[in-house]
């Protein structure tokens, strides 16, 4: 039996004037692919934001592990994992700096040790690192920094959401919450990220909440699904319907959400 | 200050980093280089003439002007609030208090800056 990790209920969320959510209510288990569907504008990331408690919502709440955002903030922030948008990433700041700025933000001590290991899986160490780990020059060992040793401002965007990935799992959190966080990621390390959060979950160490525009990933990794438009949830489809359109072949999926849209 | 504190409360919101450690780490240097560069001013200011009450009170009446402007902007950046009026009030009050009484306005910039972490505090 697994627990509920986000129980969102008939969450309203406006800016200034403008109501993006118009109640939204949506629940997400343990060891859950979640994913969140829909046009642009239409209040995913407003959602995301509401449920990693960056957004006080105006109506409704969201309990993190049954810890309220609203009235306990802190001990349900303690439970999550943002990816943040790589835009937000301290440019000033290494790779490794700011994992430990975030480690200690979130009151650990070190960084994982499994999230290095997904860093070096990342290949966050350049080729050439590997060239001259391999040929070092005698006792005159020539050391040229990792990308995690080198300054964010420098990085491509699929190397910054590569880090916004790794910042997300810090900690061992209950609910892994990404935006589009596979934009800009090369096939070779999306493939890794997917595997590795498919282990924790198949682990039952927390639940992943993705909002995406790529149905492939709701194909081949979603246990559950929810399409956002106008700020409600119009359509959800549970892990037997998922399935159900992946045998019957590819664009299943994209008809269903045409005829959903 | 208040620009950095922005965007570093920007990319922790989703974290539980508590209001006091993220004004001292925030602050930290700042206000190490803020205590050595009076420090080395006020050196100056002795070694060129200037009477030690003097120079103890620019010293002092600077030093609390900055604790005052770096509260503010610390405890506005965590929660994700404008400055400005703020800035602009807590000032305007201190010159009101140092033109009437000479040398009050550093305590009360002292409290001000205690009143206002106080308030981030709660958040």
């Amino acid at each position: 039996m697994t627990s509920i990790v986000l129980d969102v209920r008939d969450v309203h969320a406006r800016y200034g004037k403008h109501e993006v959510l118009r109640g939204v209510t949506l629940q997400v288990r343990t060891g859950q692919w979640f994913c969140l569907l829909g046009p642009n504008g239409v209040g995913k990331s407003t959602l995301l934001h509401c449920v990693a408690a960056r957004l006080v919502p105006s109506a409704g709440d969201i309990l993190v592990c049954g810890h309220s955002v609203r009235t306990h903030t802190v001990d349900a922030k303690r439970k999550l994992g943002f990816g943040c948008a790589p835009e937000q990433l301290p440019g000033l700041l290494t790779g490794r700096q700011c994992l430990e700025v975030y480690a200690n933000a979130k009151g650990l001590e070190r960084i994982d040790p499994e999230v290095l290991e997904l860093a070096e899986a990342l290949k966050f160490s350049s080729y050439l690192d590997r060239f001259v780990d391999t040929y070092s020059l005698g006792t005159r060992q020539l050391k040229f920094s990792s990308y995690l040793d080198r300054f964010v401002d420098t990085y491509s965007l699929g190397t910054r959401q590569k880090l916004c990935v790794l910042l997300a799992l810090l900690g061992e959190p209950a609910l892994v919450v990404l935006d589009e966080a596979f934009n800009g990621l090369d096939p070779a390390s999306a493939l890794v990220v997917k595997r590795h959060l498919q282990e924790r979950l198949a682990a039952n160490r927390c639940a992943v909440m993705l909002a995406t525009h790529s149905l492939d990933i709701v194909e081949h990794y979603a246990d559950k699904a929810a399409l956002l438009l106008d700020g409600r949830v119009v359509r959800e489809w549970s892990d037997s319907e998922i399935a159900a359109m992946r045998q019957q072949g590819a664009a299943r999926f994209e008809e269903a959400l045409a005829q959903s849209g | 200050m208040w620009q950095t504190g922005s965007a570093a409360s920007d990319w922790l919101r989703s974290t539980p980093i508590p209001f006091a450690q993220f004004a001292w780490a925030m602050t930290r240097k700042a206000l190490l280089h803020q205590l050595v560069g009076t420090a080395v001013a006020a050196a100056v200011m002795i070694s060129l003439g200037a009477p030690w009450p003097s120079t103890l009170y620019v010293s002092a009446l600077w030093l609390a002007i900055v604790l005052l402007s770096y509260s503010i902007f610390v405890v506005d950046a965590y929660r994700s609030r404008q400055p400005l009026v703020r800035l602009i009030l807590s000032f305007a009050t201190l010159a009101i208090v140092e033109a009437r009484e000479h040398g009050w306005s550093i305590p009360l910039a002292a409290l001000f800056a205690a009143w206002h972490l106080r308030a981030g505090a709660k958040t």
